[in-house]
């Protein structure tokens, strides 16, 4: 399902998450939570409460080295992961969501590893480029270079910011296609709404 | 020239009275089509010339922090900002926020502040921070969700009770929101409505958008 100007498709590959889940049937495929080798993991990051806040995923990913790097993996981006999958809008993930979101930082983490060339855990602004048109974005190069600004960090865009552009490219085109029923790549947006729309993304 | 959002900030810094005003509204007279002329805006200019930087007693604290390259990027400015404990809380203040900080200051387009920049900033922080402590009664460094409430529609902002609650779900962390997520808020709000603004000069309250230019205006906030 393509549209015009969009290039994305809804969330299935090559859109933004590329790649099945690890370790199995897809989500809602396993019988009991407790088999799953992965549960274990989850509720040593979860904790008491059973649910994963952005500061708990933060943890988890940083120790998982899934930043690839010395600083700690973005906050903000852990935010913005658990805001993409909070079907119940409770602010943290629950087992569910959590494998949903194992399963697509693997996809996106091969997808980066494949554009990171030198394997140096960042990629350069036209590597950078070229991920985001592969993944079906159709973007102008002034909107791509406002974005590659906004989430490079040195001249270089590391790997918790290329997730966080993802999934903020996502969740903002979902948001404008809803409003373009017929597929014109144009949206009317009244101010409450587009505040509320992208305050929340 | 004061503008509504931050009591005492906005005009000439000397002599201002630092105790938080109640907000009036803003500039110009009744909001247009629901979004105010200036609501939680930063001033452009200081009323006075700024002095030397040699002279200037933050000058010093300024080389400290900005280090080798002459200039404070985001990584720096959290540091010095948890140091210097604006936040109000033990928590380090947040990254996200100083980006978004120095993005809005960031007229020479480096990426990072150079020292007239970061003036500016601490005025602007303070600002913020009378207006905050105004609703933080406790001095808890954080205040709650309806208080938020208060401190946007007191910046001006009108904005439906439900897309008040989306934006406070949105910057509160454990049912409360503390100050750099406050001030995340308002600079991302008030980025916003002017990306909204530039595009809605009739003042319908109402903008049509082509994808490109919505992806462009919304991603590099």
């Amino acid at each position: 399902m393509n549209y015009p100007g969009y290039g994305a498709p809804a969330g299935g590959n090559p859109g933004g998450y590329g790649g099945a889940p690890a370790g199995g049937p897809g989500f809602g495929g396993f019988p009991s939570q407790q088999q799953d080798p992965l549960f274990g993991y989850f509720t040593a990051v979860a904790g008491q409460d059973g649910q994963i806040s952005a500061e708990e995923l933060q943890q988890c990913l940083t120790q998982a080295n899934f930043s690839g790097g010395y600083r700690p993996f973005n906050l903000e981006t852990c935010r913005l992961m658990i805001n993409m999958l909070d079907r119940d809008t409770s602010g943290t993930m629950g087992f569910n969501e959590f494998k949903e979101l194992w399963g697509v930082m693997n996809g996106w983490k091969q997808h980066f590893m494949s554009i990171d060339r030198d394997k140096s855990g960042t990629v350069d602004p036209q590597e950078m480029n070229q991920a985001v048109s592969s993944m079906g974005y159709r973007l102008s190069p002034q909107a791509m270079n406002s974005i590659i600004k906004r989430f490079s960090f040195q001249g270089k865009i590391t790997f918790d910011d290329y997730v966080a552009c993802c999934v903020k490219l996502r969740t903002l085109t979902d948001v404008f296609r809803r409003r373009d029923q017929a597929g014109q790549g144009m949206a009317t947006f009244p101010y409450d709404e587009f505040i509320q729309c992208t305050m929340s993304s | 020239m004061a503008y509504p959002g931050y009591g005492g900030y906005g005009g000439p810094m000397q002599g201002m009275p630092p105790q938080g005003m109640p907000m009036q509204g803003p500039m110009g007279g009744p909001p247009q089509a629901g979004y105010p002329q200036y609501g939680g805006g930063y001033p452009g200019n200081f009323a006075a010339p700024p002095q030397q930087p040699v002279n200037d007693p933050m000058w010093g604290y300024f080389t400290a922090i900005a280090g080798q390259d002459g200039e404070i990027d985001a990584e720096e400015l959290q540091r010095c900002l948890t140091q210097a404990g604006v936040s109000g809380t033990y928590t380090p203040f947040s990254l996200e926020t100083c980006r978004i900080m120095i993005a809005m200051l960031d007229r020479d387009m480096t990426g990072k502040l150079g020292f007239t920049e970061f003036k500016e900033l601490f005025a602007a922080l303070n600002g913020w921070k009378q207006n905050f402590m105004m609703f933080d009664q406790d001095r808890s460094g954080t205040v709650e969700p309806h208080e938020m409430s208060q401190a946007i529609t007191s910046m001006g902002y009108r904005i439906s009770p439900q897309a008040l609650n989306t934006v406070i779900k949105r910057y509160s962390k454990s049912g409360r929101i503390y100050f750099d997520d406050y001030v995340a808020c308002a600079v991302k709000l008030r980025a916003l409505t002017e990306a909204f603004r530039r595009r809605d000069q009739m003042q319908q309250g109402s903008v049509n958008f082509q994808y490109d230019e919505f992806i462009q205006c919304t991603m590099s906030i």
